[in-house]
């Protein structure tokens, strides 16, 4: 089904003070997992020398989601903000929209990728890197836990069909990615992609505005308990598609201009 | 007056399907719940009829304003309902579905446009094998899951809690909008002073049914005996498992120290609730939690699990303590006691129950029901889709009465919840989040200038917040004009 672009966040009055940090963490039905994740994240950037927040954003849960967010037991300040477009895409972008930090990241609420990245990250950014994302695939990282048989061949028919479009990034679709704030604010402005392909897309248009894309190694472990259906598998292969369709014309839009 | 429907002849009806008469010998929270709203309903001027089960008395009678009209047993109802619902369908405007385990389906015999309201006390999928055999219970999950599914669609939903509402989504998966309209309280006429116990008085009021687990309770009596000699239970209500619990008294040598009352008419019962120093609610889980609710109108707070429903009835360190383990419940109600045990104490916790009772009224709940059914018309009969996204998200705005105006109620849905809190108009504004409630509300005329007023305060709701906006009695926005003006004081020009 198709549905409008969501308008991007406008009013200036939902968006956070600058801060040097912002790490964003789509949430849908989390009670179980996000307190542990708020704190092992918190207890990570309380050490850093930047001026770190955490971002909840509650994508319409039905269980007390936001409120273990609100209560769990962090060292850095925790916002929590509501979208209730549904998608991970669209809880993302509510995120990355309503923030003025400097650099801007997102991760999964499972967090399945070890904090420590965050380090590696921030150094690249701050080296004049645009976009970091943590690869399960490069050379250096690797899956600690493997994933279920359903979940590896899902994500290689996603490869498959994705290859084209972002290049050679070996892994599209961890969940720990980091952007310089601008740049973040500018792609999601212009990206559509409310479900799991988001950061595809994401990673699609900034290939073609020529930004280099840095992949850092992790070690990855898979969390059960995911919010990922075989439905969502689906929607998100379907996503590539109109993925592609979207970037086309784009992009013949342009050639016109010329 | 804009009518319920279209081009019916003869009356417009309201029919609320309810399985059990209020008159019912086990008639609980559901039945007094339907029989309030229809109550209401036909004092507003609305023909109601409730239909029910034949258990005794006439087939067909009028009382306070409504008709009631029984047929069928305890599962021929159903089928009488829906062809009753059938055989009507012309006249009936509105349908309020009242679900007890097995919803009637209503929706079935009733034309697509007929507003109907499913409404759930809570989620019995894991109750049906504790009361029938497993081929009979699987039927009954299948029909409360994956038929209700099936049959009502996109339909709204009301829940009475915060609790059933997220069991509605998560575990019976329906897909309409799901709504938590509260059970109200009959606030009781003022008793004449009835003073405190001298010993620690326990009061529970309820069904004696295999899900309170009042068994428990008498379970965790001897170790609570040990640190409070003089405490004493009183159990009112009558049910299947009165023999058992009788037996499990005598078994624990407790005679002098509990006693099973049975039932006590209304005035008996408050009174012996007013005396008592605490009221324990070990049940599994329930709707809501009305006997928690009765007990805090007469200034006795609570002590219960952390199961759904009573988590939202009971709010933790203020209304009462939620227990997390079943093995701590002799150490709840002892440290309750001994909290309580000081008068000045006490008086406090007293306060803060009334006050939270206080908030909860059959009119509220009523008008919330009616202004749904009316949502429900409004919806099956527009065809524009809707402005706000489908979404559980429901986002507050907090606004200072001093700045609001009138004009800004245009921002808000007929379901939308309204309280008055300290000076300021709380708003829940349903399947919201933050964005789209900044744009309702600018669309309705505030400015950009006061929206970056930090007094005008936008967050999602949390979920207690749902339950109650603020410390006033909740209230639904009437879309009609006036129906804010009436009761609401500050609109600065």
């Amino acid at each position: 089904m198709r549905t409008p672009r969501a308008p991007a966040a406008r009013s200036a009055v939902l968006r956070r003070p600058p801060v040097d940090l912002e790490i964003v963490i789509p949430a849908l039905n989390e009670e179980g997992r996000i307190e542990a994740t708020v704190a092992a994240l918190s207890e990570h950037l309380v050490s850093s020398r930047w001026e770190c927040t955490l971002v909840v954003v509650d994508n319409g849960s039905v269980d007390a989601t936001i409120e273990v967010g609100d209560l769990a037991d962090s060292r850095v300040p925790v916002e929590t903000i509501g979208c209730s477009r549904p998608g991970k895409g669209a809880a993302v972008r509510r995120g990355v929209m309503t923030s003025r930090a400097r650099w801007v990241g997102f991760c999964d609420a499972d967090l399945a990728t070890p904090p420590s990245t965050i380090d590696k990250a921030i150094a690249l950014l701050e080296a004049g890197s645009r976009i970091v994302i943590a690869s399960r695939r490069c050379a250096g990282g690797q899956y600690l836990v493997p994933q279920p048989l359903v979940r590896q061949v899902g994500g290689w028919l996603f490869r498959v069909l994705a290859r084209d479009l972002t290049g050679p990034i070996a892994d599209t679709q961890c969940g720990f990615k980091f952007f310089d704030g601008n740049v973040a604010r500018q792609l999601f402005a212009s990206s559509s992609i409310d479900g799991f392909a988001f950061d595809l897309e994401i990673l699609a248009l900034a290939r073609t505005r020529g930004i280099e894309i840095v992949e850092v190694p992790v070690d990855w472990s898979d969390q059960s308990g995911s919010t990922l259906r075989l439905r969502d598998g689906v929607r998100a292969l379907r996503e590539v598609g109109r993925i592609r369709q979207s970037l086309s014309q784009t992009q013949a839009g342009e050639d016109v201009i010329r | 007056m804009k009518g319920w429907g279209g081009r019916q002849r003869g009356p417009r009806l309201i029919v609320i399907v309810n399985w059990r008469d209020s008159a019912h010998p086990e008639a609980g929270g559901a039945e007094l719940y339907c029989e309030q709203v229809a109550r209401r309903l036909a004092a507003e001027g609305k023909e109601v009829v409730f239909l029910t089960a034949h258990a005794s008395g006439r087939r067909k009678e009028r009382r306070d304003g409504y008709t009631v009209i029984r047929r069928g047993g305890r599962f021929t109802v159903y089928p009488w309902a829906l062809l009753w619902l059938l055989v009507h369908r012309r006249q009936v405007v509105g349908v309020i579905d009242s679900q007890n385990g097995i919803p009637f389906f209503s929706p079935l015999a009733v034309p697509r446009r007929t507003p109907v309201v499913l409404l759930l006390h809570h989620i019995h999928q894991q109750q049906f094998s504790l009361y029938f055999r497993p081929p009979l219970a699987a039927v009954g999950r299948w029909l409360e899951r994956t038929g209700s599914r099936w049959v009502y669609g996109r339909r709204a939903v009301a829940a009475v809690s915060v609790s059933t509402r997220w069991a509605a989504r998560r575990e019976l998966m329906l897909r309409g909008p799901i709504h938590v309209i509260p059970c109200g309280l009959n606030m009781p006429a003022t008793l004449p002073m009835v003073e405190r116990s001298m010993s620690p008085r326990i009061a529970c009021v309820g069904r004696l049914v295999p899900h309170k687990r009042l068994d428990l309770l008498i379970e965790a009596m001897p170790e609570v005996l040990k640190r409070v000699p003089d405490v004493e239970l009183h159990l009112v209500g009558e049910g299947p498992e009165r023999a058992r619990l009788h037996d499990l008294v005598t078994a624990r040598g407790l005679v002098n120290r509990v006693q099973l009352h049975g039932w006590l008419d209304a005035h008996a019962r408050d009174e012996l609730l007013a005396s008592a120093w605490l009221t324990v609610n070990p049940s599994m889980g329930e709707g809501w939690g009305l006997s928690v609710l009765e007990a805090n109108a007469q200034g006795v707070p609570a002590v219960a699990f952390h199961v759904p429903g009573l988590r939202d009835s009971v709010r933790d360190g203020e209304t009462g303590w939620l227990v997390k383990e079943e093995s701590d419940l002799a150490h709840a109600v002892e440290d309750a006691l001994r909290t309580l045990d000081d008068v000045a104490t006490a008086r406090e916790w007293a306060q803060r129950t009334r006050a939270w009772a206080a908030r909860f009224t059959w009119d509220g709940t009523a008008r919330m029901m009616a202004e749904l059914l009316a949502a429900e018309r409004d919806r099956l009969e527009r065809r524009d889709p809707e402005r706000r996204q489908s979404s559980d998200l429901i986002t507050r705005v907090e606004i200072p009465l001093r700045t609001s105006k009138l004009s800004w109620t245009r921002a808000f849905r007929r379901t939308d919840v309204w309280s008055i809190d300290s000076g300021k108009l709380i708003v829940l504004l349903k399947s919201s989040d933050e964005e789209s409630a900044a744009r309702a509300l600018r669309r309705a005329g505030v400015t950009e200038l006061m929206l970056r007023d930090p007094s005008l305060r936008v967050s999602v709701a949390r979920p207690s917040e749902i339950l109650a906006p603020g410390s006033g009695t909740p209230a639904c926005l009437a879309a009609r004009p006036g129906g804010m003006a009436g009761r609401r004081a500050g609109h600065a020009s």
